[in-house]
């Protein structure tokens, strides 16, 4: 089942491409990607999350006990994966499009 | 949730997250807590309004996004059809929900009232009568009938079909072992029960006018109502003061020896379960149902009034030494069923397993297809024949 890639979702997708991570490493590693702009909240990351699961981008991959707090990991499936790389191209190339017309258009001044 | 989340935090998120649909609760509960707790500042004993608040949201939107489309609803609520399976999950949170058997019956009020109304809008009287006694039929069917309505739901929504994926909610038809309410949870039940009774009789015996009596004419009894006078007032709360005396007697000699001489058999085929919401919900529609009875025939209820009283009474101290006893230990008393058969000094009878059903993840891992019949695929283990454990 396809999913429509929010800037959040992709960017929680994104934060599980080196390495499966429990929901408090996602929350700090979109911080960390989006230059301190995103901060997802719990409500909103386990929404993204359960929607990335069904979806079939992510899947549990095991949890373990630290200092009493369960953590359970996450990590992307060759199908998370592959979304992933088709968004990255995408916003790729519309950012090369947008350079391309920004870099032919002057600032507009005040008249 | 672990000794590393803050037991006044846990609570606070528990309270957040009662928004989510229970089986998700069950599933995730523990991990969001500790998300939580790791983002909350040092220290914290509640979760931020801010915080709690996207957990609201992100609730609300789970349960919607799980819920069946309108349409579907509708037929699955009005006319029992069965949903998609895609929908199972949402329908087990249903059907063992604590609303499932008084949402069922109201739609039956519901009818049942449209059909006697209908009359009235041809100018005739409105049936208030009818409705007076189908509120507390319908509370009492609720009680008695509960359980039944909601093993049929789980048959005919849950049970994985052929062709169908197994899913954790999946359910297979099976011998179980027999439920039964753990002792702990009974006692508590029971004194709620007790209490509620005391209260209502105690009231019906102070503020009743009337009660219904009995007057002997020639060779026969003619039914009446009397007054309430302040003897028949009396002479009730006497005798509820008397179930009181009785009930401490006992406390403070039987219950105790009685607990203690309890010799339980070996109960292979019997689950120990919690009364849960969905027993609470009967209990409830049991105690409000009797309670709108009496309301309907005060004199009955009035001249009934002081025995139920003294019953009540004479319950709660019992129950309260019951309770110190399975507490401290001592008993082999482990489900109320245990508790009533202890107290009257019977002996011991080891459960039967029962019709019931089984988690199709017992039979076929998540996520496989059942068979179809003939399909040699089918080469499964025989579905059925667990009995150490519920569906």
């Amino acid at each position: 089942m396809a999913m429509r890639l929010t800037e959040q979702a992709y960017l929680v997708l994104l934060a599980l491409a080196d390495e499966p991570r429990h929901g408090y490493g996602v929350v700090q590693e979109v911080r960390t990607l989006s230059g301190g702009t995103v901060r997802l909240g719990a409500g909103t990351l386990y929404g993204i999350l359960d929607r990335l699961v069904a979806a079939g981008y992510a899947e549990g991959s095991g949890e373990v006990v630290v200092d009493g707090r369960l953590r359970r990991y996450y990590r992307l499936t060759p199908e998370g994966h592959d979304a992933l790389t088709a968004e990255t191209a995408r916003l790729t190339a519309l950012a090369r499009r947008a350079d391309r017309l920004l870099g032919g258009v002057t600032r507009p001044g005040i008249a | 949730m672990g000794p590393g989340v803050d037991a006044a935090f846990a609570r606070s998120v528990g309270r957040w997250l009662r928004a989510y649909p229970r089986r998700w609760r069950a599933a995730r509960a523990d991990e969001i807590t500790a998300v939580l707790a790791d983002l909350a500042p040092p220290g914290a004993r509640r979760l931020d309004l801010r915080s709690g608040l996207g957990l609201l949201v992100a609730g609300w939107r789970t349960r919607w996004r799980e819920h069946p489309p309108p349409l579907a609803y509708l037929g699955y609520v009005a006319l029992e059809l069965r949903l998609d399976p895609r929908y199972r999950d949402w329908a087990r949170d249903d059907i063992e929900g604590p609303w499932f058997v008084v949402r069922r019956w109201g739609v039956a009020f519901a009818v049942v009232g449209a059909i006697a109304w209908l009359p009235v809008l041809g100018g005739d009287d409105p049936p208030l009568d009818l409705v007076r006694w189908w509120a507390p039929t319908m509370l009492l069917g609720i009680a008695i009938w509960g359980g039944h309505w909601r093993a049929r739901m789980v048959a005919r929504q849950l049970v994985v079909q052929p062709g169908e994926t197994v899913t954790r909610s999946g359910r297979i038809p099976g011998v179980v072992a027999r439920p039964r309410i753990g002792a702990r949870s009974w006692i508590a039940a029971a004194r709620v029960v007790a209490v509620t009774v005391l209260v209502l009789c105690v009231a019906l015996l102070v503020l009743a006018p009337n009660r219904t009596d009995a007057v002997r004419e020639g060779a026969g009894l003619q039914i009446t109502s009397a007054p309430m006078t302040a003897g028949a007032r009396s002479l009730g709360l006497g005798l509820a003061a008397l179930g009181a005396l009785v009930g401490l007697a006992l406390a403070r000699g039987a219950v105790g020896a009685r607990l203690r001489a309890w010799r339980p058999v070996a109960q292979p085929y019997r689950w120990v379960v919690p009364l849960g919401a969905a027993g609470r919900s009967r209990l409830a529609a049991a105690v409000g149902g009797g309670a709108l009875l009496a309301l309907w025939v005060p004199g009955f209820a009035a001249l009934l009034a002081g025995p139920v009283a003294a019953l009540a009474a004479a319950a709660l101290p019992v129950l309260a030494a019951t309770r110190r006893g399975v507490s401290e230990g001592g008993t082999g008393v482990v489900a109320g069923i245990d508790v009533v058969r202890a107290l009257r000094r019977q002996p011991d009878r080891a459960d039967t397993p029962v019709d019931g059903h089984l988690p199709a993840a017992d039979w076929l891992p998540v996520g496989t297809v059942v068979p179809l019949p003939g399909d040699p695929a089918a080469a499964a283990p025989t579905p059925g024949t667990a009995v150490d454990r519920r569906g």
